[in-house]
Formats: C-alpha cells, structure tokens, sequence
C-alpha cells in the first residue's frame, strides 16, 4: 500500500511538469491548427540548455529555467513568424513532415554538439529527500512539480483574465468570427505559439535535473504530450493538466510493479486504447 | 496529352533502372563506399516502394512499417541463431507475422475511422510497444541485439560479395514497382486511389473502405518483412532501436517515399536515392556527427515548404511543360474533367508515373 501511495505520488509530480509540457502543445494545436512534432526537440533543447548552464557556470537548473524559458519565448514567435504562418496553410501531412524534419535537424545538432551519451544534472541536493510520515518523496521532484503547478495556474489566469487570454479561446473557439471581432489572427497565433514553446523550455529546463538527457530523448517527450493531450482531449487545457498526471502515474505504477520496457509499452497502448475508444478525449469539454 | 505524360515516365522509369543497373558493374566504381552507397539506396528504394503501397497508392500514412521490417529480420535472424533454421524458412514467419500485424492493427484503426493524424500517432504508438517489447524479449537478443553467423553460404543468403544484395534489391525493386502499375490497371489498384481520394465516395459507390485498407496494409506490410529477411543477411547485427525505432523507420522508409512524392509509382525510388545519396556524402564530407540528420532535415523542409507534392510528380509537371503541351498539368484535387470516362478516376489516374 505504501508503495502504491509512493508511485501515485512521486509519478504524479513528474506528471505536472508533463502537464505544462502538453499545455504548450495543446494551446498551439488549438490557436494555430499546427501539430507540432518539434515539441519534444524544444523541450530537449532546453534541458541541454539547463545542463550546459550547470555544467559551465554551475547554474542551479530551477534559476536557469527562468532565462530559459524566456528565451523560448522568443525563440517560439520566431518558429511562428519564420515557418509556422506559411506552414499553416497546409494539410496535417505536410505539417508533420515539416516539424519531424525540425526535430531532425535539432537531434543532428545536439549529437554533433554534445555527443550521444545521455547527460546529468546533478545539483548538490538532488538526492535529498522529503519524509512525510512514511513516505519519502525526492526533494527535486516536489520542487519540480510546484513549479508546474505554477507555471500552469499562471497560463490559467492569463487565458481566463486578460484580454490576450480571451482572444486566444476565441480563436480556438471560432476562429472566423474572432476575426470579424477584430482579434488579429497573426498575433495571436505568434504570442501563442510562444507561449507553446516556452512551456516545452520549461518542461526541459526542470526535467534536466529529473532524467537524464539524450539527443534521442525527444521523441518520447512528443509521444507523451500528444498521449497526454489527446487523453485529454485535443485543445482543451485542463484536459492537458489531468492527462499530464494520468500519465505520469501510470508511469510510475508501471516502473514499480513491471518491467521498465513494459511500463512504457503499456503507456502506448493506453494511448492506442483512447484513441480507438474515446477519440475526443477522456473529458470532453472545451475550456482553453 | 495523358500518353505524353506517360511516355515521359515510362522512359523517366526506364532510364533509371538502367543507370541503376549499370553503374555498378562500370569499371572504377566498384569500390566500398560507391557499393554500399548503392546497395543502401537500393534497399531503401525498396522498403519506400513496399510503404507506397499503403502510404502513397491507398493514402494510409502507416508509421508501423517499422515493425513488418524488424518481423522479417528478426524472424529470419532468430530461428537461424537459435534453432538453424535457413533464413528464408525464418523469413517466411517473420512475412507472416508481419501480415497478422497488419492485420489486427489495421483492423483496429480502421474500424474506428482514425483520422490521418489519429491513424499515423496510433500506427507509431504500435511500433513503440513494439520497439519496447522487442527489448525484453530474449529470443531475439533483447537490447544486447543479436548477431549473424558469418560462416554461411548463398543458400542462407550470406553472400561474401555485397553487390549481390545490390542486384537483389534492385531486383525487388523492380518486381514490386512492375506490381504496382499492374495493380494500378486492376479494379483493386482503382480502388485503393478511390480510397485515398475520398473515403466517402468511395463508399458511397459500394467499395469497402475497411477491406481495401487492410489489403493494401497486408500487402504493404508482407513486402516490407520480405527486405526486412534479406536486411538482416545484409547487416548482419539486428538490436531493436536500429530495426524498430521510430527515426529509423521514418529515416529508411517514410521519408524518402515522401521527398519522391508518395503519389507517383517512382517517387519512393527517387527518394530514397536522393536520401541515401545525401546520408552518405555528407557523412564523409562532413566530419560532424550530426550532419547528415541536419541535411536531412534540411532537405525536407524546403521540399515540404517549395514541392510539397515530392521531387518526382514536380519533374513530371515540368517535363510535362518543357516537352510543349499546352495544356495546364493538372492539380491534386481537382475537379473531375469532361474526357475522363468515370469522375472518380480521373484525378488519380491522371498520368502520374
């Protein structure tokens, strides 16, 4: 039973920082119609990024994620105004492609640059632990996970408050009539797209400390926001967030009770499961 | 004007497989690198022109194709590592398990009317269980990855000369596009074009969607494990992320079908000399790492953005202009014409290669 409660736990923190990954996804998904197959690559750009602060500047990785995530802000409206725009006149095979071959081009630079083997970020408390009562939980992991709690409350509040927020969920909503109300599409989508990529820096920079990084890891990292996001159904925000935890637990039940292979098959065939069965999504209710 | 179009490909096709046929057999360039540069477009020309099958006749993008492959290599490699069976013998379970593949997963997609997107994330969600399975699986050597008896002969196609395999793929390569125009011809190719055009008229006209698409996927996939057998001999150390990963497959089957352009007979050929050609050259021309995934990438993106339909249906469009019809070549998707004997055909049957 301890056990049980242990893995629910530590997998549903990791779960948090998958939830802010597949937000970013999903609000540009919904705002600029893109599927974006790079997301993984940004979110693995990043936690290079967090390894190479810490590595040559001793950087602790939850400081460095701030720069970083700025830094994918800009880097995510210039993706929007240098191919994204173009990109999204085009039907969804293109598009894959198109992003596939992005993720392609970062994968050979991260090999070419930093090598194959995986990297650690290792910061002096990073083996620290947590006891509440019996439990135990690593100190890294609840750090990571508040940060994610905040960083997607704070999307929350700025998709539901400003007047930005609101022309985003009127874009997804109805995007010609958001036009005729004056809501100018380009910007819009740029910010958003941004704001996508900057989750995806985020989600990097905090997992640098949590999992190793690879130039091969980023195709998991899509896998599991488009599992995540289509588990919750594909547009929607909180449907991201709960997904994001779903997924995260399944993880870890999966790598206390089977085999670590196994564990991520059976993630895969979930996601095989809901898309056969439930293609709209566990909750299908539209919010962002 | 069609027959022009025709002509142009017809000969386009012709020139190709002669070149293909004879450079390596010209005297100078019988050197290593120059072959395994061949041998290595001409298996991957292969996998693309079995892929196309599904992913560019029927317009099913399958992301699964690397598991049919990792069934014939595995199959062949496995049985003749661990029992001695012959590899051909060993192949043929890997053809059949790869068809029941198909089967069951393309029952469960289709059944459920996946979209494009929905159908090529669930095909790769598949190749991922695969992927994962195949690395606790020790039959077939697990992560460690298993390796190929060297002392063998032609009967276990292991051949010390590897420009045999060169001519065996190209062979293949043949075999497998000659069955594609002839399936074109048949009322099973029209379908399958009928299928990939629009789903709803087809079914509106009495075809079944289902049953075209699991023909179309288990043929697909039986020819895929058919190169996967004979890589396996070729490669000769099989490990599940170099057979089953998702850039793998991607990299060797998806993409150089797509540079070509899915739609034409030719494209996946094309692609994948294209591909291989540029995977290797700047391989040695580039000492950093990552270059050829960069030039890959690269190149992708500017076909996608500049000829999304593929470098091959662009070549034809301007041979097309350049050999003085006046006639405007006609787009993807366009409105049936008065001549074309039934609506449906037309846009396909249109004198794409």
């Amino acid at each position: 039973m301890l056990t049980l409660i242990q893995s629910v736990l530590t997998g549903g923190m990791v779960g948090g920082l998958y939830a802010i990954m597949s937000v970013g996804l999903t609000l540009t998904f919904g705002v600029v119609r893109i599927v974006n197959f790079a997301h993984g690559a940004f979110v693995m750009m990043a936690s290079y990024l967090a390894w190479l602060a810490y590595q040559n500047w001793g950087m602790d990785p939850f400081v460095a994620a701030i720069p970083i995530t700025a830094l994918f802000l800009v880097i995510g409206i210039g993706f929007y105004v240098g191919f994204l725009q173009r990109l999204s006149k085009f039907d969804t095979l293109a598009q894959v492609l198109f992003t596939v071959a992005i993720a392609f081009i970062l994968q050979g630079f991260a090999t070419g640059q930093w090598g194959p083997d995986p990297q650690v970020v290792a910061p002096s408390y990073s083996l620290d632990v947590v006891h509440i009562g019996s439990i135990s939980l690593p100190l890294i992991r609840i750090i990571a996970f508040a940060i994610g709690l905040a960083a997607t409350a704070a999307l929350w509040l700025l998709l539901t408050y400003t007047d930005f927020g609101r022309s985003v969920r009127a874009s997804v909503a109805d995007r010609g009539a958001a036009q005729m109300i004056g809501i100018k599409p380009s910007r819009v989508q740029a910010i958003t797209t941004g704001i996508g990529v900057a989750c995806a820096g985020l989600a990097g920079a905090i997992l640098a400390p949590i999992s190793s990084v690879s130039p091969t890891v980023y195709t998991d990292y899509t896998f599991i926001a488009f599992i995540v996001i289509i588990l919750g159904g594909l547009g929607s925000f909180f449907g991201a967030f709960f997904g994001g935890l779903i997924i995260g637990i399944t993880e870890a039940l999966g790598q206390t009770y089977l085999d670590g292979g196994i564990a991520h098959a059976l993630t895969f065939a979930m996601f095989i499961v809901i898309v056969v069965v439930r293609p709209n999504g566990l909750a299908v209710r539209r919010t962002a | 004007m069609t027959s022009t179009r025709k002509r142009f490909a017809v000969a386009a096709g012709v020139l190709a497989a002669v070149l293909a046929v004879l450079v390596p057999i010209l005297p100078g360039l019988d050197d290593e690198f120059t072959v395994s540069v061949l041998t290595g477009s001409a298996i991957s020309a292969y996998l693309a022109s079995s892929w196309n099958v599904q992913g560019g006749l029927t317009g099913q993008l399958s992301f699964a194709h690397g598991l049919f492959f990792g069934a014939g290599a595995y199959g062949a490699a496995a049985f003749q590592v661990r029992h001695g069976w012959n590899p051909i013998l060993g192949g043929l379970v890997g053809v059949v398990a790869a068809v029941l593949m198909a089967l069951v997963i393309g029952y469960v997609c289709f059944r459920s009317g996946l979209s494009h997107l929905y159908f090529a994330l669930a095909t790769t969600a598949f190749a991922e269980i695969g992927l994962y399975l195949a690395g606790s699986w020790h039959f077939i050597g697990g992560v460690e990855g298993l390796t190929l008896p060297f002392d063998v002969g032609g009967a276990e196609l292991r051949f010390d000369d590897s420009r045999i395999y060169y001519w065996i793929f190209v062979a293949l390569t043949v075999l497998v596009l000659l069955g594609t125009v002839l399936l074109k011809r048949r009322k099973l190719g029209l379908y399958m074009q009928c299928v990939r055009e629009n789903e709803q008229t087809a079914a509106a006209v009495g075809i079944s969607i289902l049953r075209v698409k699991l023909i179309a996927m288990m043929i697909s996939a039986a020819l895929t494990a058919v190169g996967g057998m004979l890589y396996a001999q070729y490669i000769r150390f099989l490990d599940p992320s170099s057979m089953l990963g998702w850039t793998i497959t991607l990299q060797m089957i998806v993409l150089p079908a797509i540079i070509g352009g899915a739609r034409a007979t030719l494209g996946p050929v094309i692609g994948a000399i294209i591909y291989v050609v540029l995977r290797e050259e700047t391989r040695v021309y580039f000492s950093y790492t990552g270059a050829s995934l960069i030039a890959l990438g690269v190149v992708v993106c500017v076909i996608v953005l500049l000829i999304p339909k593929g470098v091959v249906p662009f070549a034809t469009e301007v041979g097309a202009k350049f050999s003085g019809r006046r006639k405007k070549p006609d787009v993807d998707g366009s409105p049936p014409r008065d001549e074309a004997p039934t609506g449906l055909a037309t846009p396909v049957g249109s004198g794409r290669s």
